[in-house]
């Protein structure tokens, strides 16, 4: 096993001490950057193999370069730290115990992108997030990391924190720009994309709390480095939330090519003696179910794609055999149809079908072609769905469906 | 009927202006904060916010029916946030709710009849590692057995201040405060 990267601080520093956060590394990458060109910032990012952490699993460097192409300004780096995905916690443990490593991840960006404002959007439940990260960016500024020409460089940038409040879809990018701007947060249609057209019409960086915490150790110990750690469509460590029925649920930093049984039964301590895995929701609500007999598929985004499986935001939430499935399913679809924003019809209306359809089912009184229903229903909003949410809604549910994880009961 | 409380009118008044210049992008954040000392957003404080930061008083409805954090109706003074999400689910959460619903005698997203309590059952708030998770205002208890969150209920009843939102004060009062 190697030792973790991006979780080498947290909870070994005081989160709120700049001395700590400099003692280990901290604002090196920065200092390192300032000499450098902003086109060779990009071209290490681009070398690392990076890709993004929230779910999509995009190429960071190509975002960047994307970004930094466009002559437009002001331009802006917006860190998504809106983690709502359900079974998802590891920005939290970030930002929480590192928030300095945020900080200094988006002033490498700001640079390397030629951007002068930063924004994070934390999520609204997350309060230790949200007052240690003004803390952090309050001691930063001071300390002359973030203002103007920053470390007497002709650089300037600065980072402003905002909250959001209590809507899932805003972690989806388009819709997070709108909540920014003082709107309701629905998602626009694509294109224009944000390296174009993001926040307030400019080109925006966006990226992952998870992917901004890759940054300073690929600036201090260069993408070659970096590329060794993982596999080579998935290069460099990864945070997994081990949440459910396993002794000790938590993040655990480990490259993709763990496999789930070494990440659930070693990491994670197993089950409880008596208790048996009877399922894996994997990436989150949006994820997929991996059944036991799947449980030495390693997760990189190939073994994973080979059994229908999303690496999604990195959940993995381990389903004892007790647990009725229904009941899971029946969280799954009311969290999509409380979820949906609204502003396509595929999504709104298919959202609440999918969640009376499965009520029924998980009741054990279906109507008559309920199943078949509900694959139409999958396909409409997996096709027709102007963003994520809707093109995932039923994906956990048919992929239950289909592993014959759940019986379907006759209609009566 | 209370005495009015002039600090937190001003408090309320030093976030309207701050949030002010940043017209409309400014108006999610001025609403959140003023809602933390308020405890909800009466129609009095949305008219105000909206003439400050020159929107659409729709538009602020809007966005308060939009996201699940802001409450244009009094909330109780603790507001607790049980997760049935999957992992806590997993954990427990079911029978933790039960029992809470019964001891607090209330059905999810409803206040006690004293406007004290206000019971949510939420998905996955963030913190499945400490399943089943339930936050009393932003006071996070997890894993959660029922006893110890109603025990910290209590503490927190005797020792958060009541919101300004029961004090049925006219903002339009204070309006030269706000410049
Ligand atoms: C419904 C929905 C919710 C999302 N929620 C988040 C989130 O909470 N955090 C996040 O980083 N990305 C989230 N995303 C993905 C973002 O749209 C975007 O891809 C991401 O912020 C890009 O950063 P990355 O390339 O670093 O991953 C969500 C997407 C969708 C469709
Ligand atoms: S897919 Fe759903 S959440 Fe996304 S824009 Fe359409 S209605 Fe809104
Ligand atoms: S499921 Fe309860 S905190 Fe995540």
């Amino acid at each position: 096993m190697i030792a973790p990267i991006l979780l080498r601080r947290v909870g070994h520093i005081d989160p709120e001490s700049l001395a700590d956060y400099e003692a280990y590394e901290g604002f090196r990458a920065l200092r390192q950057v300032l000499m450098r060109r902003p086109e060779q910032v990009v071209e290490m990012v681009k070398a690392s193999g990076l890709r993004g952490r929230g779910g999509a699993l995009f190429p960071t460097g190509v975002k960047w370069e994307a970004v930094a192409r466009q002559p437009r300004r002001p331009k802006y780096v917006v860190c998504n730290a809106d983690e709502s995905e359900p079974g998802t916690f590891k920005d939290r443990v970030l930002l929480e115990g590192d928030p300095f490593a945020v900080v200094e991840a988006m002033v490498i960006a700001g640079y390397a992108v030629g951007a002068s404002k930063g924004y994070i959007y934390v999520r609204g439940e997350y309060h230790r997030a949200y007052t240690r990260l003004s803390r952090a960016v309050s001691v930063a500024r001071e300390a002359g990391y973030l203002g103007t020409h920053i470390l007497g460089s002709d650089f300037s940038f600065d980072i402003e924190i905002r909250r959001g409040a209590g809507a899932y879809v805003c972690g989806e990018e388009t819709a997070l720009f709108e909540s920014i701007e003082g709107k309701r947060g629905m998602p626009r249609q694509k294109p224009p994309f944000p390296t174009e057209q993001g926040l307030f019409g400019q080109p925006t960086l966006i990226n992952n709390v998870e992917t901004l915490a890759c940054i300073p150790w690929i600036v201090r110990s260069g993408p070659a480095w970096f590329r060794e750690i993982g596999s080579p469509a998935m290069p460099g460590p990864k945070l997994f939330c081990v949440s459910g029925a396993v002794q000790r649920p938590g993040v655990y930093e480990a490259p993709v090519t763990i496999t789930l049984r070494e990440l659930i039964e070693g990491m994670a301590g197993g089950l409880p003696s008596g208790q048996e895995v009877q399922a894996i929701l994997v990436g989150g609500a949006a994820g997929a179910f991996a059944t036991p007999e799947e449980m030495d598929t390693p997760l990189t985004p190939e073994a994973l794609q080979a059994i229908g499986v999303p690496l999604g935001s990195g959940a993995i939430m381990v389903i004892d055999h007790r647990v009725p499935l229904w009941e899971v399913l029946r969280r799954v679809a009311r969290f999509f149809a409380h979820e949906s924003c609204g502003k396509c019809y595929p999504c709104q209306l298919g959202t609440y079908r999918q969640w009376e359809i499965v009520e029924r089912l998980a009741r054990g009184e279906p109507l008559p072609g309920d199943v078949e229903r509900l694959r139409d229903i999958a396909a409409t909003m997996a096709d027709a769905s102007i963003c994520g949410l809707g093109q995932t809604a039923a994906n956990a549910i048919l992929s239950a469906l289909e592993k014959g994880l759940v019986s379907v009961p006759t209609p009566a | 009927m209370h005495s009015p409380q002039p600090e937190r009118w001003q408090q309320v008044d030093e976030i309207i202006q701050r949030w002010a210049t940043h017209g409309r992008s400014g108006l999610l954040p001025c609403l959140l904060e003023v809602q933390d000392i308020t405890g909800y957003l009466s129609p009095e404080l949305c008219a105000h916010i909206a003439r400050h930061l020159r929107v659409p008083e729709a538009d602020v409805y809007g966005l308060i029916s939009f996201y699940s954090l802001l409450y244009d109706r009094p909330v109780g003074r603790v507001v607790l946030r049980v997760c049935d999400d999957v992992p806590c689910y997993v954990r427990g959460s079911s029978e933790l709710l039960n029992a809470l619903q019964e001891a607090l005698g209330l059905e999810p997203n409803k206040t006690t009849a004293d406007g004290a309590i206000t019971l949510e059952v939420h998905p996955c708030l963030g913190r499945c590692e400490r399943a089943p998770f339930v936050l009393i205002n932003d006071d996070e208890i997890g894993p959660a057995r029922a006893e110890d969150v109603l025990a910290r209920v209590q503490a927190h009843l005797q020792s958060a201040p009541s919101t300004l939102s029961e004090r049925a004060e006219d903002p339009a009062a204070t309006e030269e405060g706000t410049g």
